[in-house]
């Protein structure tokens, strides 16, 4: 069945930065997931607590994982592990033809230092309307081709909401932001987007560039995890021998 | 990168001290993610934190529009969830799949 190779497909998975799925129960009405247990909560979570923890606060004693997590203010350096992280993990899915379609910060959780990402594979195996249960929610970090509903099968799209994830790293806000669906959609099928000013203004050059290369519309221009980790044949520095 | 690596190894000592071997993951990476500025960023956390309280808030409102929405198709009451319109909510089901 060709569910059944979905499932062996997502328990196949094994990476440093994607939770593992140990046990997968197919039963007729339910799916039963043994998942990795992961402590440290969500990375954008983690990421305020661990600059509030160099300060005496009260915040810091709710999180028991505050003492081990206070490695003082966050840092550009600290959003780029976390992209690297996350384009090695999606690069390693996109090889195996695995495409998360529902990338978002919810389902970027941290362990220790290390990031994880939730829900890999999901897509494929739960059903539309149970996926919309899990879902419901902004679609701030969909892909243009999603939302006009054409082939959008592919890596490309995990991709463009690593960019908005960028965004959201960097600046702490999103690129795309409206209350009201339509004009959000629109926002992001003319990926409308800038980088406003002060809130910039620190930022290099080549942090936008990464930004507005996953932020493309068309999906075969866009960046694949294996271009940001691996970098673009241009950038390489020595030509590889062919054999 | 590893066969990159192993066809550079295979080549003839001359031919390779003329060419550089391949560089590594790192040194090909994008830009960005080769400069680790380590300038403290307090605005972008102070932003942060508003945009995950909003997030958090979001998430709870729309677990009760769900609610709403079941008890709905169970009463038949007419029901409109005030929040998103049923055509929004079936557009944003186009991206689930």
């Amino acid at each position: 069945m060709r569910r059944q190779c979905e499932i062996d497909l997502l328990a196949g998975i094994s990476h440093p930065n994607v939770i593992k799925i140990y046990e997968i129960y197919d039963e007729p009405e339910k799916l039963h997931l043994v998942m990795e247990l992961v402590y440290g909560g969500e990375l954008l979570d983690q990421i305020v607590v661990s600059s509030v923890a160099n300060r005496p606060c009260v915040v810091t004693q709710l999180t028991f994982l505050a003492p081990c997590q206070a490695k003082g203010s966050y840092t550009e350096a600290d959003a780029s592990t976390a992209v690297k992280a996350l384009c090695d993990a999606l690069g390693y899915l996109h090889a195996r033809q695995i495409v998360h379609r529902n990338l978002k910060p919810e389902n970027l959780l941290c362990e220790g230092q290390t990031l994880k990402i939730a829900d890999v594979g999901l897509a494929r195996v739960v059903s539309k309307g149970d996926m919309m249960k899990v879902t419901c929610g902004t679609p701030g970090y969909v892909a243009p081709e999603i939302l006009e509903n054409r082939g959008h099968d592919s890596g490309a799209v995990d991709m463009w909401s690593v960019g908005v994830i960028l965004y959201i790293l960097l600046c702490g806000f999103p690129p795309f932001y409206d209350e009201e669906l339509p004009a959000l959609f629109e926002q992001i099928l003319h990926a409308r987007y800038d980088f406003p000013l002060p809130w910039w203004d620190e930022f290099s050059e080549e942090s936008k560039d990464l930004v507005r290369k996953l932020l493309e519309l068309s999906a075969s221009r866009r960046l694949t995890a294996a271009q940001v980790r691996d970098g673009l044949p241009a950038l390489c520095l020595a030509a590889a021998p062919r054999h | 990168m590893v066969s990159r690596l192993y066809a550079w190894l295979r080549l003839q000592d001359t031919e390779r001290v003329h060419t550089r071997p391949p560089a590594s993951r790192q040194v090909l990476s994008h830009p960005w993610l080769r400069v680790s500025k380590t300038t403290p960023l307090p605005e972008t956390v102070k932003a942060l934190k508003k945009f995950n309280a909003a997030r958090k808030l979001k998430r709870a409102a729309l677990g009760v529009v769900a609610q709403e929405k079941l008890a709905q198709s169970a009463s038949e009451s007419g029901f409109t969830p005030a929040v998103y319109p049923r055509a929004e909510i079936e557009r944003a089901r186009l991206w689930t799949d």
